[in-house]
């Protein structure tokens, strides 16, 4: 059921997307909302949490879950392509820590809801203070209402949504509509994607849940397509603004490719998937990043 | 109107940004920055032009070019001997080539092949007339090969560890990182059981005369990148080998009387440098380096080791720093110019590769 239900959302939001809806959009206008999303699902988020708190009635728990779910995909999808905010804010290990081979994410959160030693989350460990700390205890380790780990649970929750509401007010910049930053944006994303699945069947040899974000919430899939549901929607922005055919053709052979329909998901599908993201990683260095005259950055990716 | 006239403020740091988010309705261009320039007048390094050729290119610090040289292949370290007006340039790893060039035109003076069974690993050194150039064979046993300016080779000195990186000169020192890593092509093979290290070399005989490790649970971070400023203090930078989010601290130091050592930070500092630093200079009041997977430059106080001041800037890596200015190039097609306190952004024709140097 799971599945099937994953695979209608994600054909969902694979066809939902239109190249002629996005003619006339901005790129402030292509990206804000998905931050707005993030920020009203967060904001949900502690509500929910705080009557969980006080109350005790377990439907809080659900419906906060609920809220996770929608904010990590609209952030995770935010987070891959919205690279110079995030750099210059200096946050983005304390809104999303990954990978977490080591259960740092359960073990610090864990000790950060017993303790009482902070002042200020200056000093608390990045991974108890991102989405992965907030699934942690949502999922695997609720606290007891009316306890003292329930309100350092919320304390995270609140710090969260300072975090991104911070990363919201940083103005954009003309920057930011450049062609160059989008296609740049869009490598970015897809490389992201890619590190997920590489890490989910560890280079192709064994199968490794903790890989993919989401794997507590047992979302890993919900998130991966939405990152790459918003990938398929910037591939869109980018072909409405250039009238080559060529180029347009490209765009949509990519946007093809990136299509998550190999369900039901599973450790060989997940290495086809990979194979699919690793075409669309070619077409966008060695085809598409040329024939509109854009650099993709290389001292990131390539160094020594 | 130079491109310095043109120069945007582009001033997020760690410290303001925060109170820059509150300020949010105020356009992030706020106005000009103070002009920051070096006494050098010109920056020397290899990058892609807009033709997408390999060249070794000189801009002057208004960001003309004063040449463009194509090279055969992408290259990696630089460095000039200003005496001679020599530049030397040398492929990156696994490099076939070095090419000794004019640093005033760009001239081809000298290509050097390397030699049967080496591959040049990226950086080189003028040391007393000669060419000291980072190798290793097969195995990614290290060597310093020695070669006379116009490219003969004269000696092949055998380095007591793997992967060197890496090499500078140091008062009467040559010193080598050695990052441990046995590679085949670009693929890594011994990460579980590498053991970087750094030496010190007598600059006249070539005879070992020091060799430093980190402790063993630090054998995972790969000493590849080196500084030294005028007091002969030394300063490296790590690329961890492990997972990034787990990375331990990227600097380590080193003086004439005291070991080499990490320095010390809170564990989520390092975090945003992503466990990889391509570039470091070292002043007698700074610690600089860029992290192009973390598109920042960091800089710390380099007798308490407090991290000062980051910059966020996209693909940053090449660096280098005159007096306390510091110049940094970008694989996205910009370069920088920056102080303790602030950083201005000039457009560049090329897209700048992994280092380069002021001269």
């Amino acid at each position: 059921m799971y599945r099937q239900k994953l695979l209608i959302l994600i054909l969902m939001l694979m066809f939902a997307v239109s190249v002629n809806s996005f003619a006339a959009e901005t790129w402030s206008s292509f990206i804000e909302p998905e931050l707005k999303v993030s920020l009203n699902a967060g904001s949900a988020l502690q509500q929910y949490w705080n009557q969980y708190c006080e109350t005790g009635d377990g439907q809080f728990i659900t419906q906060s879950q609920e809220q996770w779910v929608t904010l990590a995909s609209h952030w995770i999808a935010f987070q891959s392509l919205a690279s110079r905010r995030l750099d210059e804010s200096f946050l983005s290990f304390k809104l999303w820590f990954w990978p977490d081979k080591k259960n740092l994410i359960g073990k610090k959160t864990q000790q950060f809801l017993a303790s009482n030693e902070y002042d200020s989350f200056q000093a608390v460990p990045a991974p108890a203070q991102g989405l992965g700390a907030i699934e942690y205890f949502l999922y695997e380790a609720p606290p007891n209402s009316n306890s003292f780990e329930c309100r350092n649970a919320l304390a995270i929750v609140n710090n969260f949504n300072q975090n991104i509401l911070n990363i919201s007010s940083a103005a954009l910049t003309p920057a930011d509509e450049d062609l160059s930053f989008q296609v740049n944006a869009l490598a970015n994303l897809v490389a992201n994607a890619d590190k997920r699945v590489s890490s989910y069947h560890r280079e192709e040899k064994a199968e490794n849940k903790y890989g993919m974000d989401g794997w507590r919430s047992l979302s890993q899939q919900q998130l991966l397509a939405a990152q790459l549901a918003l990938g398929s929607k910037l591939t869109n922005m980018i072909a409405n603004h250039h009238s080559s055919a060529n180029t347009k053709n490209l765009l949509t052979q990519i946007t093809k490719t990136m299509q998550v329909n190999q369900a039901p998901w599973s450790f060989e599908n997940s290495i086809k998937l990979s194979h699919q993201i690793h075409k669309v990683q070619e077409s966008l260095s060695k085809e598409l990043a040329p024939s509109l005259n854009v650099t993709l950055g290389f001292n990131n990716s390539d160094g020594d | 109107m130079s491109p310095w006239d043109l120069i945007t403020l582009m001033a997020i740091n760690r410290r303001d940004f925060l109170t820059f988010s509150a300020l949010a309705s105020i356009p992030l261009l706020m106005g000009h920055v103070s002009q920051i320039k070096p006494n050098a007048n010109k920056i020397i390094g290899t990058g892609i032009n807009q033709n997408n050729q390999r060249v070794l290119a000189a801009i002057d610090l208004q960001g003309n070019s004063l040449f463009k040289t194509p090279i055969p292949d992408r290259c990696h370290g630089v460095t000039v001997q200003h005496s001679d007006n020599l530049g030397l340039v040398v492929a990156r790893r696994p490099g076939k080539f070095a090419i000794v060039f004019n640093s005033l035109t760009g001239e081809l003076i000298a290509d050097i092949p390397a030699p049967d069974g080496f591959i040049f690993y990226g950086h080189g050194v003028f040391s007393n007339g000669h060419l000291l150039i980072t190798a290793g064979n097969s195995h990614s046993d290290g060597y310093l090969l020695v070669f006379s300016i116009n490219g003969k080779l004269i000696k092949k000195l055998s380095l007591p560890g793997l992967g060197p990186h890496e090499v500078i000169a140091n008062k009467d020192e040559i010193v080598v990182a050695l990052g441990g890593i046995h590679t085949q092509g670009r693929e890594k093979l011994n990460i579980g059981s590498m053991k970087p290290s750094l030496i010190g070399i007598d600059a006249q005989d070539l005879s070992l005369k020091w060799q430093e490790r980190l402790p063993a649970e630090f054998n995972q971070l790969s000493i590849r990148h080196l500084a030294a400023n005028s007091k002969g203090d030394i300063a490296v930078a790590c690329q961890y080998q492990g997972e990034a989010i787990e990375s331990p601290a990227l600097i380590a130091l080193k003086s004439k009387n005291s070991p080499l050592q990490l320095i010390n930070l809170g564990d989520d500092q390092w975090l945003g440098f992503k466990g990889y630093l391509g570039s470091i200079r070292l002043t007698d009041k700074h610690i600089i380096a860029t992290s192009p997977r973390g598109h920042q430059i960091g800089i710390w106080n380099h007798q308490t080791h407090e991290l000062i001041n980051q910059f966020a800037v996209k693909d940053v890596c090449a660096l280098d720093v005159q007096g306390d200015v510091i110049v940094a190039g970008t694989g996205s097609g910009s370069w920088i110019t920056a102080s303790t306190h602030q950083i201005a952004h000039v457009k560049s024709d090329l897209v700048w590769d992994n280092h380069w140097t002021l001269g």
